[in-house]
């Protein structure tokens, strides 16, 4: 099944494989489907083995944070999700979270010649609207990662009036940035590659590289932000993020606060 | 001590002029108090898996918590707990619920990655800890769980 002229499964496959690739040992694509990530859970589920790759066309019902939606119509972008099998330890697995905004950042940077960015924890941005967001879901056993799906979505060819009235002013695609139609398979292969490289990095305890990289590209570091979290607001200078992901701020006070979940929702 | 020993040892204090008993034995300590007049029995089992939730109890309610016999679900990261899905799905698990090794019953969310938690036993919610959307600490007790 091609999704655009030479942008299949085989050919994804071919790809990464020359590469001695762990992601994309078996790629499937699927014309269709609820959620990449769901279906993704359900092939842990029967025991698919790490590295393997689902990608949609377009998703039914793609899923956001806990509980929001991700537009996800057909022909236009990217819906990707993929199992991870390392038994990480579990307090590093927010750096998940993080690689794939990185290796998503330095795909659309490199080949559709974007200035993206990261707000923490993992949106990607392009001049203050979102482009792509991650959401993982994980399980794990003690301390330690039983299973992770990672599941990106990248809005690459959809245009400004295909977008719900809704989420229009947030949010904008690789193709209304640079007014030019991407080609969506060197995206992906690129996407894929770079989570392979920031992964492998991970897992061999090489995550400085992550969070440096990660700093490079946060469009948060630097900034006045204001952080909503489970027990309140906190404002302050987005300062940098923790070896485990988290990011901290100087409060008004000088003091140092480390969130680890929440929403920024202003930065200056 | 089995929650049997327990039940036995209530019946025959009831029957006498004891007030407060306790016991240490392998590590667990058990202290069984009543008061003589209204028949109460209060029972505190230490160590306590959670003592701000013991000290709300009342004696009717309270829970033998012999060590090993209630199982108590730990939070694995420091992030955000949630015990539904979405904030309109019902909830993974309620107070009662019988639930089997392996079920998911609840998030715990950092850096936006849901870290869903198993139970790691077949038993019943005895309680749920903590209110959902609340910050936890890594280790934080989040269920107490009665194996069957």
């Amino acid at each position: 099944m091609d999704f655009e002229e030479g942008f299949n499964a085989d050919w994804l496959q071919n790809k990464l494989n020359e590469q001695s690739s762990i992601i994309g040992r078996k790629i499937i694509f699927l014309k269709e489907t609820g959620s990449t990530n769901e279906f993704a859970d359900n092939l842990v589920k029967k025991g698919s083995e790490e590295g393997t790759v689902v990608i949609a066309d377009s998703q039914t019902a793609g899923i956001g944070r806990h509980g929001r939606s991700w537009f996800s119509p057909p022909g236009k972008n990217l819906y990707v999700s993929v199992i991870l099998k390392h038994p990480l330890p579990v307090n590093k697995s927010g750096l998940l979270s993080l690689m794939a905004a990185v290796a998503s950042c330095s795909a659309l940077n490199k080949f559709a010649s974007l200035k993206t960015g990261i707000k923490w924890p993992n949106d990607v941005l392009c001049n203050e609207r979102k482009l792509g967001g991650i959401l993982t879901t994980l399980k794990s056993s003690g301390d330690f990662v039983k299973h992770a799906v990672l599941g990106i979505g990248l809005n690459i060819n959809i245009s400004r009036d295909e977008f719900p009235e809704e989420i229009s002013a947030t949010t904008t695609s690789a193709r209304i940035e640079t007014g030019a139609e991407l080609s969506r398979k060197d995206i992906a292969r690129e996407l894929l590659a770079n989570i392979d490289f920031w992964y492998k990095k991970l897992t061999s305890g090489e995550e400085e590289d992550i969070i440096s990289t990660w700093t490079k590209l946060s469009i948060t570091l630097g900034k006045k932000v204001t952080a909503k979290t489970a027990d309140g607001f906190y404002s302050g200078i987005a300062e940098a993020i923790d070896d485990k992901g988290m990011l901290l701020i100087r409060l008004d006070d000088n003091s140092l606060k480390k969130i680890s979940s929440g929403e920024i929702i202003n930065l200056r | 001590m089995e929650m049997n020993d327990l039940k036995e040892l209530m019946t025959l204090l009831k029957d006498t002029d004891i007030t407060e008993l306790q016991i240490e034995k392998e590590g667990a300590k058990v202290k069984i108090k009543r008061e003589k007049f209204f028949g109460h029995i209060e029972m505190q089992q230490q160590p306590s898996v959670d003592k701000r939730e013991v000290k709300k109890e009342t004696a009717a309610e309270a829970e033998v918590d012999v060590e090993g016999r209630l199982f108590t679900v730990t939070s694995p990261i420091v992030g955000t707990f949630y015990r539904s899905p979405s904030p309109d799905a019902p909830s993974f698990v309620e107070s009662g619920s019988r639930v089997k090794k392996g079920q998911v019953i609840c998030i715990v969310e950092a850096m936006k990655l849901m870290n869903e938690i198993e139970s790691e036993i077949d038993g019943v919610v005895v309680r749920a800890l903590v209110e959902s959307g609340s910050p936890v600490e890594y280790g934080e007790p989040l269920f107490l769980i009665e194996p069957v």
